[in-house]
């Protein structure tokens, strides 16, 4: 009688404990994961990886007057992936005696994310620089890996006007830029494969891109081929980059939270199956 | 006039320019370079015109409902959607070039607030969906699991806090299954993409010439 009330009992215990977890209490608590260390940071440590300390290596080997396409189509919505290793990556390659063409062909909201946001941050560092003679921005080109096809065959033909309006033949960085060939580095944001496909596989031309976190994975082929150099994929990376050139900015700051919430989605993924093995692997 | 509304023209044109483009990627030949170099810069033109059209796709949508539509609610929307957007664009050509305060304000404001905001509901639902479906049901998805568990924490600073090994199996998994497979995956989709250029240059896909991309 004991026995069969105590196996009853257990039977109720394992069945309540197979229950699904409210989804509004797993909301509540990612909340509170992502929310917390950004009030209070917990400083974990952060390995640097090695696709990311090549980007950084490569731009320290740069001789001196190399010149560099940057490319920062950063949208709105994918500000908190690509702002801060846009930030971070300008910041090293403006501390370093290089010559940087700006242009975003990803998005048309480059320009205004780099005026609101990406100009203020790197605004200490502009101001040593001469424009025109050590950075130009073209702004906004439309066509995307066409436009790519197009500069990097002929710069002045595809770009005869720079943001502000001044033709090309009239700034003195672009005097001796004519194509693809006389590129040191292409850095990106967003996809990998058309900057490839129209820099490195027709003119040798180094790229490397700054990316999304889940993209990684799907990019390890071409850095093993060689065919990217370095790659910053989504927040963790740039903020390794931050800890490089020793500049803590907005991902540092999100890299905790960031621990926190993986940490998180790991123990719930853990507790799913504990409950689909204990609850008689019924299908959920 | 009727061999215009011909879809034998456009398959014709196709098959030429990208025969040439294709050609200009592979072989040095100076004349074919100039040609597809000009090509290229009307693309960009087109592509900006393309942007414009958008403009006037929406001033008809939305405007049909203006006109139209009887339920107030859609109509308030729509009026407020096409407010808004040539908002933006007059401000947007307003000097300087680099951006109008107004134009900054408005879209620091909503977009660059709302955008970001829309886009991290998503963490919600991953978390959601990785509780419910990352199952070890069977052999493949265990491995499946294992990879997925390891990659996740790899990509989290405190996976190397927890255990340095994570860091080693993670790089690792990364570096050879992950690329391993990639790899194929890439091979396999360079090789579709092949087959479809040859389909359309040869005008057997001609999906693309119907409106609104079905077929």
């Amino acid at each position: 009688m004991v026995e069969r009330v105590l196996g009853l009992k257990l039977e109720v215990e394992v069945e309540n404990m197979v229950k699904e977890i409210d989804p509004r209490y797993m909301y509540l608590l990612l909340f509170i994961v992502v929310g917390a260390p950004l009030l209070r940071p917990l400083g974990l440590p952060l390995p640097i990886t090695a696709p990311v300390k090549a980007l950084y290596d490569k731009i320290e080997s740069l001789p001196p007057g190399s010149v560099v396409l940057f490319e920062y189509g950063v949208g709105a919505a994918s500000w908190p992936e690509h702002g801060p290793s846009n930030i971070a990556v300008l910041k090293h390659l403006l501390s370093k005696n290089v010559k940087i063409i700006l242009i975003s062909l990803y998005t048309a909201e480059g320009p205004t994310n780099f005026a609101t946001r990406i100009k203020p941050a790197i605004a200490h560092l502009l101001e040593k620089k001469t424009y025109g003679v050590d950075y130009v921005d073209f702004g906004y080109v439309t066509g995307y890996e066409t436009a790519m096809a197009a500069i990097a065959e002929n710069i002045h033909k595809a770009l005869p006007r720079d943001v502000y309006g001044t033709p090309i033949e009239q700034i003195p960085l672009m005097k001796n830029v004519k194509t693809a060939k006389d590129l040191a580095l292409v850095i990106a944001t967003g996809y990998c494969e058309p900057y490839i496909r129209q820099f490195y596989t027709p003119y040798g031309v180094p790229v490397a891109i700054m990316t999304w976190g889940m993209n990684a994975p799907g990019y390890m082929p071409y850095i093993a081929a060689g065919q990217l150099v370095g790659m910053v994929a989504g927040i963790r990376a740039a903020a390794e980059y931050e800890v490089l050139i020793a500049s803590p900015g907005e991902a540092c700051a999100s890299s905790d939270a960031l621990s926190l919430s993986h940490l998180f989605v790991v123990i719930l993924i853990v507790i799913g199956n504990l409950q689909y093995w204990l609850g008689g692997r019924r299908v959920r | 006039m009727s061999w215009l509304r011909r879809r034998e023209l456009p398959l014709f044109l196709t098959a030429i320019l990208g025969i040439m483009a294709f050609a200009d990627y592979f072989f040095d030949i100076p004349v074919l370079h100039s040609a597809v170099s000009d090509l290229q810069v009307w693309i960009i033109i087109l592509s900006a015109f393309a942007m414009f059209m958008g403009v006037i796709n929406l001033t008809i949508v939305h405007g049909r409902v203006v006109m139209r539509e009887k339920d107030v609610v859609r109509r308030a929307l729509s009026a407020w959607t096409l407010f808004l957007m040539y908002l933006m664009a007059i401000l947007g050509l307003l000097p300087p070039i680099t951006g109008h305060p107004s134009y900054r304000w408005l879209y620091t404001t909503t977009i660059a607030a709302l955008d970001p905001t829309v886009y991290s509901i998503l963490a919600f639902f991953i978390t959601s969906a990785s509780y419910r479906a990352f199952r070890a049901r069977n052999l493949e998805t265990t491995i499946f699991l294992v990879a997925g568990i390891i990659v996740i924490l790899y990509n989290a600073p405190i996976g190397g806090y927890i255990h340095p090994g994570i860091v080693t199996l993670g790089a690792w998994a990364m570096g050879v299954p992950i690329t391993a497979g990639q790899r194929a995956i890439m091979v396999g989709a360079a090789i579709g993409a092949l087959a479809l250029a040859i389909r359309t240059f040869s005008g057997r896909e001609s999906a693309w010439l119907k409106a609104g991309g079905g077929g």
